[in-house]
């Protein structure tokens, strides 16, 4: 069970203008901004359940994530993973949940994708028999065993991201984070995540949260939407709720930013 | 404890696969060496009391420090880690259940040890060249010996 109450969170970021005279200015005066990434942000979710995160660009998706897996400290507020405080406990807390950041990479580069596995193995302290239940089961569901002996460096991106989904899931977590987990993936590999993920939680209630900007995966996945904009949950329902007429959901969406004027 | 093992496997495995960097790396030390030497043998010629050892010792300290010089070049840092910082990557180490100092020091000193590992395995074979012919002639003839014979090792192992 994943709980956020009144959380807030905000970054200070330098600005100035273009040109050497500025950067020598710069130097001995500097001028902030502050962002607000998150204002306020409350909600729930129970086990099992598969919840989309939608918004626009910079609206604070990214942010929460990385909150709710411990990376960042929220500024006020409370934040609750199965009774852990994610930046408190970040060992015990990592250790049940996974994560997919899809623009960033886990594999070693120069190494076949095998040894990164093996290394997650030792990492994770996963016995023998479930390490190689979960690398069969997930060789098989996602397509892996031509790659595995490839260094990760000579993957396609849609080849890369499916073994980056499987090194998530060996520890198999009651818990996944999917930050845009199909940027740049083809149409079969976004069909082949897509049904992975439909799967692990249809078998393993796998609780999961997926950040996308592909409604077509919001359609095809998930039954509850979150929309965040400007630092704020706008919305907590379902498709349904925002669906009008005969317009592609692309279109209802965007109808939706500008409803909010987000 | 054994996940660090672990790490240290990885990175001695990466540190051994780059075949021809390898070559190159010691292509280059035995460059460098054989300059430093040339350079005390000039000196040498002009006043050998000055210095408090003889020349072959010299000379076998030259190619120790060669052979070992992973161990103590501090400027080798492990950009991996840096890189991670700069393009985001550091947030999936940030998600493993292990802590990340003694992690990027099990991984730093994995490297430095597969680079002195490759480097000095040649030590043991060159040592002999190296003391006879050091013991007849000067520096630089036994650093030609080791020069020879070294390269003759690596390539029968490759």
């Amino acid at each position: 069970m994943i709980t956020m109450e009144h959380v807030c969170k905000s970054y200070k970021i330098a600005k100035r203008n273009a040109g050497f005279g500025e950067a020598c200015k710069a130097l001995f005066h500097r001028e902030y901004e502050t962002i607000h990434a998150l204002n306020d942000v409350s909600f729930t979710i129970r086990d099992g359940e598969m919840v989309g995160y939608i918004g626009p660009n910079g609206a604070g998706k990214s942010s929460t994530i990385k909150i709710l897996s411990g990376i960042l400290t929220p500024d006020s507020g409370t934040v609750l993973v199965d009774g852990r405080v994610p930046h408190k406990n970040r060992i015990d807390h990592v250790r049940e949940i996974g994560v997919v950041f899809g623009q960033r990479s886990q594999l070693w580069w120069d190494v076949p994708v095998i040894d990164s596995f093996s290394l997650l193995k030792d990492i994770y302290s996963i016995s023998d028999i479930c390490y190689q239940q979960s690398l069969e089961e997930l060789t098989t569901l996602l397509n892996l065993s031509e790659l595995l002996r490839s260094p990760a460096r000579q993957l396609s991106l849609g080849q890369r991201m499916r073994c980056e989904i499987a090194a998530s899931l060996l520890h198999r977590p009651r818990i996944l984070f999917l930050d845009e987990p199909t940027i740049g993936l083809d149409a079969v590999s976004k069909l082949a995540v897509r049904d992975f993920i439909l799967r692990q939680n249809q078998t393993h209630k796998t609780t999961v949260i997926l950040t996308t900007h592909d409604m077509q995966d919001i359609e095809s996945l998930t039954s509850r939407i979150l929309l965040i904009g400007k630092g704020q949950i706008l919305m907590d329902g379902s498709l349904n709720d925002i669906r009008t007429g005969n317009e592609s959901i692309d279109a209802t969406v965007a109808e939706l930013y500008r409803t909010y004027n987000i | 404890m054994k996940k660090y093992l672990s790490f240290f496997q990885l990175r001695f495995t990466m540190g051994l696969q780059y075949r021809t960097a390898a070559l190159a790396g010691i292509i280059t030390q035995f460059a460098w060496g054989g300059m430093q030497i040339m350079m005390y043998r000039a000196f040498y010629r002009t006043d050998a009391a000055a210095f408090p050892m003889s020349l072959s010792a010299t000379s076998s300290y030259v190619w120790l420090q060669q052979a070992f010089l992973a161990f103590f070049a501090v400027w080798m840092m492990e950009n991996d880690i840096f890189d991670s910082i700069v393009n985001g990557n550091i947030s999936y180490e940030l998600c493993r259940p292990i802590s990340i100092y003694n992690m990027w020091f099990a991984r730093s000193m994995a490297t430095r040890l597969a680079r002195a590992v490759l480097r000095c395995l040649e030590c043991p074979q060159n040592m002999y060249a190296f003391v006879y012919a050091g013991w007849r002639h000067s520096g630089l003839y036994s650093a030609v010996f080791y020069l020879c014979g070294a390269v003759l090792f690596y390539t029968r192992r490759a």
